[in-house]
């Protein structure tokens, strides 16, 4: 009893000097905290998400049919005619700007595999493919600024609940793309809201439970999960993609110096293929 | 900017678009390819564009049906999961004697694909492209 007493004073403690610090972190005159060696051992009791997430594709695949977007009547017409797009090769050209996948689809439909870092009061997303795919998620217990700037990635702030990174994401512009492939999707046009709960489930797998509420292009909130699967294969690591790079060609100029030229495209992406001669 | 420099970016310029040829990797779906349609191809690397986020090559190949020797585009998924999935960026070079599986374009004008599998014929490599089979299997 007396044990339990005791528990529950350094919680309230906890808890105070948790909020305590939440609030001048938020203050934004206030300097960043700088970490204690507390922090960095605090660090070392959160579960152990080291390693490169490959993300699922085939199941991002299925879940297009067997977990349907609650679209709105106008939009589900609109896929309805990517989805006959694509069916006769000429898919809809949602990525092919090169801009960021973003929020939510990061998420939903990457090819491409990530890794999650934690430091003192935040953890970051890093991804492959988009120039500066990251994720910033604050776990300093501050919340969302009051005029968030809007971003591809949105304002994400998350807390621990056990083993589980509780994340809430607002403040996403509203031309990002709420996809569920790269040819099927539509801009989630304003008051985006995302919450997930990603946890590990067994030592191979990391599941992103996400709840996405997009007023402009749904009917109600949609609830799914994507799963990421762990490699340590050092042969496996993120290599740096640029995008951009892709459109650009490597040549040694007049000058010796080694450039990059930029080569002919189509928007839309399909590339100029030879004419067929066969 | 000095005459000189400026010369020399509209050469760079000209000359970049004499690559013509050459594939352009705009972030994009596969789903212009037939997926489960496989055609075979026999023939030599030109080109290989080992960049994201879609590693293209090209290839000066004819249909192991039979035909005349003609340019190819190819295309293929991004470094890091061709990586992955076992290769590396010399895995297919310029030169190289190649024997090729791929999904076709469905728009049946142009010379292009999907590259599922390169088998290079002096030294009896293979490489196969799918990385959601390393999922299935659990290769991981």
């Amino acid at each position: 009893m007396k044990l339990r007493l005791k528990a529950a004073v350094a919680a309230l403690f906890a808890l105070a000097a948790l909020s305590a610090n939440a609030a001048q972190t938020f203050d934004p005159k206030s300097e960043i905290p700088s970490p204690t060696e507390k922090d960095w051992l605090a660090i070392s009791k959160l579960p152990d998400w080291s390693g490169i997430w490959v993300p699922m594709t085939k199941d991002q695949d299925a879940q297009i049919k067997t977990n349907p977007t609650p679209w709105t009547p106008k939009v589900a017409k609109f896929i309805e005619w990517q989805e006959g797009e694509a069916k006769v090769g000429r898919p809809a050209p949602l990525f092919v700007d090169c801009l960021p996948e973003g929020m939510p689809s990061w998420m939903l439909i990457t090819h491409n595999s990530m890794e999650v870092l934690f430091t003192p009061g935040r953890v970051t997303m890093l991804g492959e493919s988009d120039g500066n795919r990251l994720r910033r998620i604050y776990t300093d217990g501050r919340p969302h600024p009051k005029d968030v700037e809007e971003t591809f990635h949105g304002h994400s702030i998350g807390h621990w609940e056990g083993d589980t990174l509780v994340i809430d994401t607002v403040g996403v512009l509203p031309q990002a793309w709420i996809a569920v492939a790269e040819h099927l999707g539509v801009p989630n046009n304003g008051e985006l809201h995302i919450s997930e709960r990603i946890r590990l489930d067994g030592p191979k797998i990391l599941r992103d439970e996400l709840t996405i509420t997009a007023p402009k292009v749904m009917t109600k909130s949609w609830k799914t999960v994507r799963s990421y699967i762990r490699t340590r294969n050092r042969g496996h690591e993120i290599t740096e993609g640029q995008c951009l790079q892709g459109n650009f060609a490597p040549k040694t100029d007049e000058n010796g110096n080694e450039v990059f030229v930029p080569i002919p495209h189509e928007v839309g992406g399909n590339y100029p293929a030879p004419p067929k001669q066969r | 900017m000095k005459p000189m420099f400026r010369k020399a970016m509209v050469v760079s310029a000209i000359a970049g678009l004499g690559l013509a040829a050459l594939p352009v990797a705009a972030h994009h779906t596969a789903s212009m390819f037939e997926s489960v349609k496989i055609v075979q191809l026999t023939g030599t690397i030109t080109e290989v564009r080992w960049t994201n986020p879609h590693v293209n090559v090209m290839v000066n190949a004819s249909l192991k049906s039979g035909g005349n020797a003609a340019p190819w585009l190819l295309e293929m998924t991004s470094p890091g999961n061709l990586t992955r999935n076992g290769w590396t960026k010399t895995s297919l070079k310029p030169g190289d004697k190649v024997v090729l599986e791929i999904n076709p374009l469905k728009d049946d004008s142009a010379n292009g694909g999907r590259l599922v599998k390169a088998t290079v014929v002096d030294t009896g490599q293979v490489f196969t492209t799918n990385y959601k089979e390393l999922e299935a299997e659990g290769r991981y």
